[in-house]
């Protein structure tokens, strides 16, 4: 098992922090614990006017609101400003993309040009991993103008020159916007992929995965060890910019005290039910109960 | 006016076997579990579980083998991990898996409800969800040739949603956390509501908020605190974390027989079910 690296963590949760702006509609997914300490920071630094609107509750909040495991859907419904059926969000979704409606994503398995996994890892129909599932994602992967990539499992396994299913639509096979206009794949495609070890654009002339930039410490060589896939890398490859400590100061102790971010690239097992056992307790006794 | 509240296994008598049945909720909130549990008790064979997000109560009408199929856009326990009985079955060929997406559940309902034969839809276009649901026609727009996915009407037999409380009549109020149930009530042949707590009709209607489903719309309400455990029912009482760790752990070490032995075929009542399997909670009825 790879050890967490903290920093290179951290790293992504403010980089993806940075790709949000103030007066943003951010997508918040089931299970996207990562995400949304990055969407908290945001709101406490450059975007205080950001707008979350969770799938976990099914709700509109503006508020901020600290991560907690069984204490979160009572807080976000408690301080959320609307209520909104998922029929409606779905149903509704060309006018919802019409504000600035900013998801991210965090693909199974992802390819060379976007395109994306998160329904099963091998065959269909004798699958050898069931996933949870697509939900939106064959929906608002054509048409959304807003959409990034997450992953602290930057590997082999994640990054493959064929995924097994294609649950979202990315830049398909590299085919221009009229062929994509034509089918009525109106988005303009994914913005940015942000991993543990580096963030990765795509390139204008071919849509192929691009590197943007490495976190410090990793390699050209680890990058490409660890993707399945021939990536399009500049000349120059800047190093991202990593998180201050007023940064990790707000994370630590004020959006994410209890560490629950951890859920998300903890590996599963005992280690893992026994961490979320200890955040509980802990949630537990601050809460006064 | 006759009231509509009968225990949950008369309730229970209006899933037939071979039924769709639609859960309400969302992942770990709100979930109809104590109905899921009945079903199990009665034996209920060949179901289809449709779900927006599927989570404890199909996973374990699955160990259960009261569910041939499943229709959804998600089965999984969110930060807890995959639904163990739900992703063997899949695997092993033993259940049919339709995978639904947001549009799909969301149009297929609005044509339903819209008493049309289609509803079109954005998306879908591109990915491969249009290669597994063959059952997914195209339309040409009459006005401008524009293709789109036509989404087949969603018409589940049986709709079953926890609320927090209802009347008499059914007329029931959600407080938050709605995710598709006000449309499944509209779009499914049958209702069924259990709810936390049974008031006056004249309570409901003197709330601002009013009710967030109709009565006319319900056939039977069941009065079932503690009804959702161990989901979540806002503001009651918050997801029982560690009762669902201890399924997941006992799914991936034994099965789920002995989680069946001990939670649904050992307590004889609902109230049995709620002394041998509450940890910490407010109390809601």
């Amino acid at each position: 098992m790879a050890t967490i690296d903290a920093e290179r963590i951290n790293t992504m949760i403010v980089t993806i922090a940075r790709q949000l702006k103030d007066g943003d509609l951010v997508a918040q997914g089931v299970g996207t614990v990562l995400v949304t300490t990055s969407f908290m920071l945001a709101r406490l630094t450059h975007a205080p006017g950001l707008t979350v609107m969770s799938g976990v509750g099914n709700c509109t909040y503006r508020d901020f609101v600290q991560l907690s495991l069984a204490g979160y859907e009572r807080q976000i419904l408690d301080k959320s400003i609307y209520y909104y059926s998922f029929t409606e969000l779905a149903g509704d979704y060309h006018e919802v993309i019409s504000c600035r409606m900013v998801e991210f994503f965090r693909p199974a398995q992802i390819d060379a040009y976007g395109n994306f996994n998160c329904t099963v890892i091998g065959d269909y129909n004798r699958p050898k991993v069931r996933l949870p599932g697509a939900v939106g994602i064959p929906d608002v992967t054509p048409v959304n103008q807003s959409m990034f990539f997450y992953t602290p499992t930057h590997n082999r396994r994640t990054f493959v020159e064929q995924l097994d299913f294609r649950s979202g639509v990315g830049f398909m096979e590299g085919q221009d916007q009229a062929y994509r206009d034509g089918l009525g794949i109106t988005s303009r495609g994914p913005s940015l992929v942000i991993t543990d070890l580096c963030v990765l654009g795509f390139d204008s002339a071919s849509s192929r995965m691009m590197l943007k930039s490495l976190h410090a410490g990793v390699t050209l060589e680890e990058v490409r060890d660890s993707t399945g896939f021939d990536l399009v890398v500049p000349r120059e490859i800047p190093t991202t910019e990593p998180a201050t400590s007023e940064e990790m100061r707000l994370v630590d102790q004020v959006v994410d005290p209890l560490g629950i971010r951890r859920l998300e690239y903890y590996p599963g097992g005992p280690q893992r039910d026994e961490l979320i056992l200890s955040i509980l307790a802990r949630e537990e006794a601050l809460m006064g109960a | 006016m006759r009231s509509k509240i009968v225990d949950i296994t008369r309730a229970a008598d209006l899933v037939c076997d071979g039924d769709t049945v639609a859960f309400g909720g969302m992942t770990l909130y709100r979930r109809p579990m104590a109905f899921a549990r009945e079903l199990v008790r009665c034996g209920r064979r060949g179901l289809t579980a449709l779900t927006f997000t599927g989570a404890l109560e199909t996973d374990l009408l699955i160990a259960a083998g009261c569910v041939s199929r499943v229709r959804s856009g998600y089965v999984g326990f969110e930060f807890l991990g995959l639904a163990p009985n739900f992703r063997q079955a899949v695997e092993r060929g033993r259940i049919e898996m339709i995978d639904e997406t947001e549009g799909t559940l969301a149009m297929g309902l609005r044509a339903t409800t819209g008493g049309v034969t289609f509803m079109p839809m954005r998306g879908l276009v591109g990915t491969d969800i249009l290669k597994v649901r063959r059952d997914l026609a195209f339309v040409e727009c009459p006005y401008t040739g524009q293709r789109f996915v036509a989404a087949p009407p969603i018409t589940p037999n049986v709709a079953v949603i926890h609320v927090q409380q209802a009347d008499d009549f059914g007329n029931a109020v959600l407080e938050g956390n709605h995710a598709i149930d006000r449309d499944l009530v509209r779009a499914a042949k049958r209702v069924v509501i259990t709810a936390e707590q049974i008031v006056p009709n004249e309570e409901i209607a003197q709330r601002r908020g009013k009710a967030q489903i109709l009565g006319i719309q319900v056939d039977a309400v069941v009065h079932a605190p503690f009804g959702a455990h161990p989901t979540s029912c806002y503001p009651f009482y918050p997801v029982d974390i560690r009762h669902l760790i201890d399924y997941l752990k006992l799914a991936a070490s034994e099965g789920s027989q002995s989680y069946l032995e001990k939670y649904v075929f050992g307590p004889r009542t609902p109230e049995e079910y709620i002394a041998t399997a509450r940890s910490e909670l407010s109390p809601g009825g």
